[in-house]
Parts: structure tokens; sequence; C-alpha cells
């Protein structure tokens, strides 16, 4: 498989590397894949993940473009006044402008690690050639039983006396964050996206690319347990909202943020495809919305 | 392989030619963006720079179990000789950490020697550096997963990582294994007596292993002013270099 490096853009500024199917089909594929960084991580992902998936993807006979974003990995800042991620997603569209010439379809995925997540969803939301996304380790928020567990969490970890001092000094602010509609984007997280948005506003979102037709897959790993900490925690932050059983949802608990174990990268590679075939590629080729 | 050429800015003759030659694995990922900020001083300062990813790393091709140190001796004599065309501008090679004894040993074997040698943090000892490998990871995970170790071993979150397996994320195969625990002794003494002018730096505790060299005119050693560990996600891929690592790598362009 020949994969090329190339810079592209309006500005000549973005880096991406493409990566054509590997079988010889005739026709357009039937979809392309988008890829690109993982906070300040370059295009070839966490620990390289990106890399593999372009070329288990190309196995699949799905061509992929993984690109470094404006000011990352080797990509130049832009010389525009947009906010960075409003830039990332003008920039992904950029690359999806290329990618659609050189590969001849119209109908693209992305796969988000983190704030790539956070542009996926943007993206899908401008663009109606992004028709599905994958959304590891996007926004969470807190439910009444995943904050017990956080609670239970800091006990085991710090010992009851130190947890039950900080309780009592919390425990004001603690209490009213438990009541009814309280719920709040935890923001003391230390990933890369910009800004945890409102439940309801995110579910909005949510909700008009489901309405849209656009497929997602919604990932949390286990190793964040004061932000995402159990199975159910999905629904219990979505369940109230429509699109909560249109969406795929996956919990790889034994997986960390940035995907380490060999294992866990194999787990998220088995999600990915297995989502493909059965929600993406599956789905009749319909027109963008 | 694949590489970024960057050119020094306005078209000029270039005052020198740099090959940048990255560490291995997560080091690679977090020292990324140190790459891009020295290549575009570099640029600014009127000089080409090559940096590149060895075959199963980074968008090369090949897959992380097919690494070898070996192969990496060659791929970074090949990056070498593509980007050194000939004409009066000096090469200079740069390498980091495990790069940087990719570049030293390369440079022994170069057709035309590099002018100039800058070693930052170089593994000189390989048995040492995979024992920092295994420990670097098991504090990684215990990091991201905010569990004790032994609490995530319980917990089959974990596995006890080994060479060859994995560590870090990344694949270390048998033949790279077998060439880290190899790997040692590791001396300037030979670049020195190519005529190789060589720019060391190192922290504090690890200048006694090169001071029978000291003195020699080719030779200068830095001590490395701060301590970044760059196999921790912690660094995440910091933009901020080390203020004395440009410094160090321009001094090279004096006469």
């Amino acid at each position: 498989m020949a994969e090329q490096t190339l810079i592209l853009g309006a500005e000549n500024h973005l880096v991406a590397t493409l990566t054509p199917a590997a079988t010889t089909a005739s026709g357009a594929p039937r979809c392309v894949a988008v890829l690109t960084n993982s906070g300040v991580i370059p295009r070839s992902g966490p620990h390289r993940m990106n890399v593999h998936l372009a070329r288990r993807f190309a196995e699949m006979g799905i061509p992929s473009i993984r690109f470094d974003m404006s000011g990352l990995g080797d990509s130049r800042r832009s010389s525009g006044t947009l906010p960075v991620v409003q830039q990332w997603v003008a920039d992904t569209r950029s690359v999806m402008d290329t990618a659609q010439a050189r590969f001849g379809c119209d109908r693209f995925f992305m796969i988000g690690f983190c704030s790539g997540a956070e542009v996926a969803h943007l993206v899908a939301l401008e663009d109606k050639r992004m028709r599905a996304a994958v959304l590891w380790d996007l926004y969470a928020y807190p439910t009444p039983q995943s904050m017990l567990r956080t609670v239970l969490y800091r006990l085991r970890r710090a010992g009851a006396r130190n947890v039950l001092r900080k309780l009592l000094a919390r425990a004001l602010p603690m209490l009213r964050s438990m009541g009814p509609g309280a719920a709040q984007a935890k923001e003391d997280r230390t990933v890369e996206v910009s800004q945890v948005p409102p439940i309801e506003e995110y579910a909005r979102r949510i909700q008009t690319l489901v309405d849209g037709g656009v497929e997602l897959m919604f990932s949390y790993c286990g190793g964040e347990p004061e932000w995402f900490n159990h199975h159910g925690q999905f629904r219990g932050m979505f369940g109230r909202y429509g699109f909560v059983d249109k969406v795929s949802f996956a919990y790889l608990d034994k997986s960390d943020h940035l995907i380490t174990r060999r294992e866990a990268q194999q787990s998220f590679t088995a999600m990915v495809v297995q989502w493909l075939e059965q929600r993406v590629l599956a789905a009749p080729a319909s027109p963008a919305r | 392989m694949v590489g970024v050429h960057l050119q020094a800015r306005g078209g000029v003759q270039p005052r020198a030619r740099f090959l940048l030659c990255r560490p291995l694995g997560q080091e690679a990922v977090r020292t990324a963006a140190v790459f891009r900020v020295l290549a575009d001083r570099l640029a600014r300062e009127g000089c080409d720079s090559l940096r590149f990813d060895y075959h199963g790393t980074g968008d090369s091709p090949g897959e992380e179990h097919q690494q070898s140190f070996t192969h990496w001796v060659e791929d970074t004599l090949a990056a070498h000789e593509q980007f050194e065309p000939g004409g009066n501008a000096p090469v200079i090679w740069f390498g980091m950490a495990l790069g940087a004894t990719l570049a030293l040993r390369a440079a022994l074997r170069a057709k035309a020697a590099p002018s100039h040698l800058v070693l930052w943090e170089p593994v000189l000892d390989g048995k040492a550096y995979g024992q920092t490998l295994l420990d670097a990871h098991r504090a990684e995970l215990t990091r991201e997963f905010g569990e004790p170790w032994e609490r995530l071993l319980q917990t089959g979150k974990v596995v006890e990582p080994t060479l060859p397996g994995d560590v870090l994320g990344f694949h270390v195969g048998q033949q790279l294994a077998d060439e880290l625990a190899q790997l040692h002794d590791v001396t300037l003494a030979p670049a020195l007596r190519r005529g190789i002018r060589v720019t060391c730096a190192v922290q504090v505790e690890q200048r006694p292993l090169l001071a029978a060299l000291e003195g020699n005119a080719l030779l200068k050693l830095h001590t490395v002013e701060s301590r970044t560990n760059w196999m921790s996600s912690q660094a995440m891929g910091t933009a901020i270099v080390p203020p004395d690592l440009p410094r160090t790598l321009l001094s090279t362009l004096e006469p």
C-alpha cells in the first residue's frame, strides 16, 4: 500500500497522509475515514493508533486521510483569525475536499480521540458529508451514581479520614450539586477539549446529528474514575433524550484514556470495525443530508 | 520513510543543514512539537532541516515488531544521503535520547561524515534504558488509571511489562530488545577520532561517564539545565522547548 504525505489547504499549511484502499474494487469507495490529532499528539495518533487504523481500514477497502490540524504536528498555524476549534473544523473540511477529489467519495466518517472528537461532532454539524463519527472520551456529565462511585473511589484512594475531612469542607456545594436538574459538566479533568458545553446544549447537538442520519459511536475509557466510571453512566447522562437508543455506545473499562495497552488498542480497533460493519457500511449509501 | 524538509527562510543558501533524529516510541510522540519548533527556529536562522520517521515509527511504513536499531542506523544514513547533496553548507546531526545514540552510531558509517553531532541525553546504556521504559510504563498506567500498580494487576487492567513486549503503548520486538540489551559502553571516542565535533548534553549525574574525554578539543559537554520526562504523557507533547536546547544547537553555527 502506497501512502502519500502531502501539503494542502488554502494556505498550504496542513500536512496530511493519504492511505488508499488496499483492495482494488471498481468504483468509488463506500466511505473515507478522517483521522487527526488527539490533543497535541501528532497525526499518527496516540501510540500510532491512527496509522494502525488507517491500514486496517485500507484492508477493508476504506481509504483514509490523517492530518495535523493547524498548529499541531507538522501543520503550521493558519494566518486566519478564527477561534482555534473553528479553525480545526475548517481544516477538517479542507482535508475532506482533498480526500473527496482524490478518492471520488463524499461520504466520510471520523475517528475522534478526545479533542478530535470535539472537532468530529462539530464538523458533522456543519458538513453533510460527515456521515458518522466515533467520539472517544468526549464530554461526560456526572450522575448521582457516578458521583457516589467517585466518592467511593476517593475514599479508597485517600483513606476514609482524609476524605471525610474534605467531604465536610465541601458538604454544602456537594449537596447542592446532587439536587435535581443540577447536573453540570465536570470541568477539572485534564483533557484537551476546549470547553464542555452544558448537557442540554450537547444533547441538542447530538439530537440534530441523529435526526440527520449521522451514525455516532460514543466510547469511554475506564481510566478516568472521577469522570466516567461505569457502564450505566451513559444512559444515566442521556437516558432522557430521544437519541440515546439510536446511537452506539461502548465502555472500554480496561483501557486508559490514551489506550496505552496493546489489548486496549485491539479492543478499540475491534469496536470500531464492528461498528463500521454493522452501522456504517451496512447502511444504504443514501445521499448526504 | 516520511520526512519533513524545511528550507531556510527566504529561499537563501542555507548556512547549515540539520538532520534531526527523533527518539523512540512515546518519547518520539512527546518530543514531536520540540522537533517542529527547532526546525522552525533553524529556518529563521537560515538553516535547512530534515526530520523524519524511521521505518515502523510515526507515519513511515512498517510495523513496530519490525523495528530494529540496526535498521534505524540505515534509515539515518539514507536520510543523510538524501539530504546532503553536496555544497558548502556544513551538515549537522541532532539527536535526542535513542535518536542521539543512533546518530552517533550512524556517523561512524556515513560516507560523508557530519561536521558536528549534537547529542541530547543520548542512551549510553541500553539495559538501563530498557529498565527506565518498564518503570515509565508502570508509572504511566498508574497515573492514567489513578490506582496503585498492584491493584491494577489484581483487577486485570494491566500486566507486568516485559522486553520484548508492549511498553508505553508500543511493541518492542525481539530484535530491538536484544539490541538494547547489548547496547553498553557507548562512547563518543570513535566519532571524535573521526574528526567529528561533538556536543553532548547529559544530566549532571551522567557527566562522570564522559569524564575521560573531557579536554578533547572536539568535544563540548553540556549539563542539561532542566529535567523533562519525555516518556510521560505529563509532558503532553509540550511545545515548550527547554531553553538550553536551541541555544546549544545554534551554538554549532559559531566558528
